[in-house]
C-alpha cells in the first residue's frame, strides 16, 4: 500500500509517531498491514528452523525489524541473518545489508518481494534472498553471483531448497508449510 | 512429474496411448496430473473474460486446455489458455496448433511451479510467443510478459487488487479481484 506522495526519507520515517509499520523504499512510504495467521505460521517454523541451525554463526530476527540500506530505504523484511562478524551492524536498529534476507510473499506484497525488493537486495548486496510462497508451496533461494542475483535452489510442493551462505543448511518444504 | 529418461520427440509423444496427458519439453517427457477445483475456475473466469473480448471483436481463437501446442520436434505443450489470431489459424492442422499461439497463459500450481515461471518462460520466449500470462492463485497475482526484442518484459503485473492488461490484445484489461473472486487461500 502506497501512502503519500513525496520522497521520504529516514529521518521522516523515524518522525511517524501513529502505531503503524511502514517501509521506505525508493524514496516511497508503504504501510505494512498485519499479515495473516496462515503467513505467521510459516514464517515461524521457519524461524525456528534457521534459529535452530545457526546457533554461534550468527544472529535471526523475526519482522518487524528495521533494517536501514540508506537514507532513503528502510525495509522490514520478514527474517534476517546477520553473521557473527558483521554484528557491528546490529545498533538501535539494523544498519546495512544483513548476510541473509526472507521475505514470504502474500497478495498486498507480491510486486514488492519479487520485483521492487529484489533489485534493492541485489544492489545492496545481500548474498542471498529467500522468497517464499505459500499459496505455489514454493520457496526460491536467489544467491549474488558477480552482483547479480542467481536462482541457487528452488523446490516447490515437495523436495528440499539449501542455503549458500549458511553451508549445509537445507530445509524440507514439510517443515515449513505442514508444521504448527 | 517427470517420467522417463529418454529424449521424447513429438512422434512418441504421439504414439503413446495409456489416456493421460503429457508434455513433452526440450524432450523430456512430463505427466499432468488432473488439475484441482481452484485453478479451474480461475481458469474459467479467465476463460470467459478473454473470450467475451476475442469473440465480440473477431481477433480469433480463445481455447483452454488441453490442447496440443507443437512448438518444436521435442517441444509439445498443453497451456491452460491460449489465443490464436485469425491469421495464425491456418496451422492448426489435425486438431493440433503446430508453431506459436500469439498468447499464452500458465496458471501456476505448487506441481507446476518451477516449469511455468522459468522453463516454460524460456521456451515460449524463444519460440517467439507474443504475450505471456502467469497466474500465481496463492498470491492472487498475475503478471504479463510481453517479448520486446526476443525478450520478455514485465508489461503489467497486479495483486490482490487492480487491473492488468494485454499488448496483443489492446483494450483488454481484467480485474484480477473477478479471477480469484471464489478463491481463498488460507
Amino acid at each position: 500500500m502506497k501512502v503519500k506522495e513525496k520522497v521520504w526519507t529516514y529521518r521522516d520515517y523515524l518522525g511517524l509517531n501513529d502505531d503503524k509499520r511502514y517501509e521506505v523504499i525508493n524514496g516511497r512510504l508503504y504501510e505494512m498491514p498485519a499479515p495473516t495467521p496462515w503467513h505467521q505460521g510459516i514464517l515461524g517454523n521457519l524461524y525456528l528452523i534457521l534459529r535452530n541451525h545457526v546457533r554461534s554463526k550468527g544472529i535471526v530476527f523475526l519482522s518487524p525489524i528495521d533494517v536501514i540500506l540508506s537514507e532513503t530505504l528502510v525495509v522490514q523484511p520478514d527474517l534476517v541473518f546477520i553473521s557473527k562478524d558483521k554484528k557491528d551492524m546490529i545498533k538501535d536498529r539494523i544498519y546495512g545489508s544483513p548476510d541473509l534476507v526472507i521475505e514470504v510473499v502474500s497478495p498486498t506484497s507480491y510486486y514488492r518481494d519479487r520485483y521492487e525488493k529484489f533489485k534493492i537486495y541485489e544492489k545492496a548486496g545481500i548474498k542471498e534472498y529467500w522468497l517464499v510462497y505459500p499459496g505455489e508451496r514454493a520457496i526460491e533461494v536467489w544467491v549474488l553471483k558477480e552482483g547479480k542475483y542467481e536462482l541457487y535452489s528452488i523446490a516447490s510442493s515437495e523436495g528440499k531448497v539449501k542455503s549458500k551462505v549458511l553451508k549445509g543448511f537445507e530445509i524440507d518444504l514439510k517443515e515449513v508449510f505442514d508444521e504448527g | 512429474m517427470k517420467v522417463k529418461e529418454k529424449v521424447w520427440t513429438y512422434k512418441d509423444y504421439l504414439e503413446l496411448n495409456d489416456n493421460k496427458r503429457y508434455e513433452v519439453i526440450n524432450g523430456r517427457l512430463y505427466e499432468m496430473p488432473a488439475p484441482h477445483f481452484e485453478h479451474q475456475v480461475i481458469s474459467k473466469y479467465l476463460f470467459l473474460k478473454l473470450n467475451t473480448f476475442v469473440e465480440h471483436k473477431s481477433l480469433g481463437v480463445i481455447i483452454y486446455s488441453p490442447f496440443d501446442v507443437i512448438l518444436s520436434e521435442d517441444t509439445v505443450v498443453q497451456p491452460d489458455i491460449v489465443f490464436i489470431s485469425k491469421e495464425n489459424l491456418r496451422n492448426v492442422k489435425e486438431g493440433r496448433l503446430y508453431g506459436s499461439p500469439d498468447l499464452v497463459v500458465e496458471i501456476v500450481s505448487p506441481t507446476s511451479y518451477y516449469r511455468d515461471r522459468y522453463e516454460k518462460f524460456r521456451i515460449y520466449e524463444e519460440a517467439g510467443i507474443k504475450e505471456y500470462w502467469i497466474v500465481y492463485p496463492g498470491e492472487k497475482a498475475i503478471e504479463v510478459w510481453v517479448l520486446k526484442e526476443g525478450k520478455y518484459e514485465l508489461h503489467s503485473i497486479a495483486s490482490g487488487k487492480g487491473k492488468v492488461k494485454s499488448e496483443v490484445l489492446k483494450g483488454f484489461e481484467v480485474d484480477v479481484e473477478g479471477i480469484f473472486k471464489e478463491n481463498n487461500p488460507k
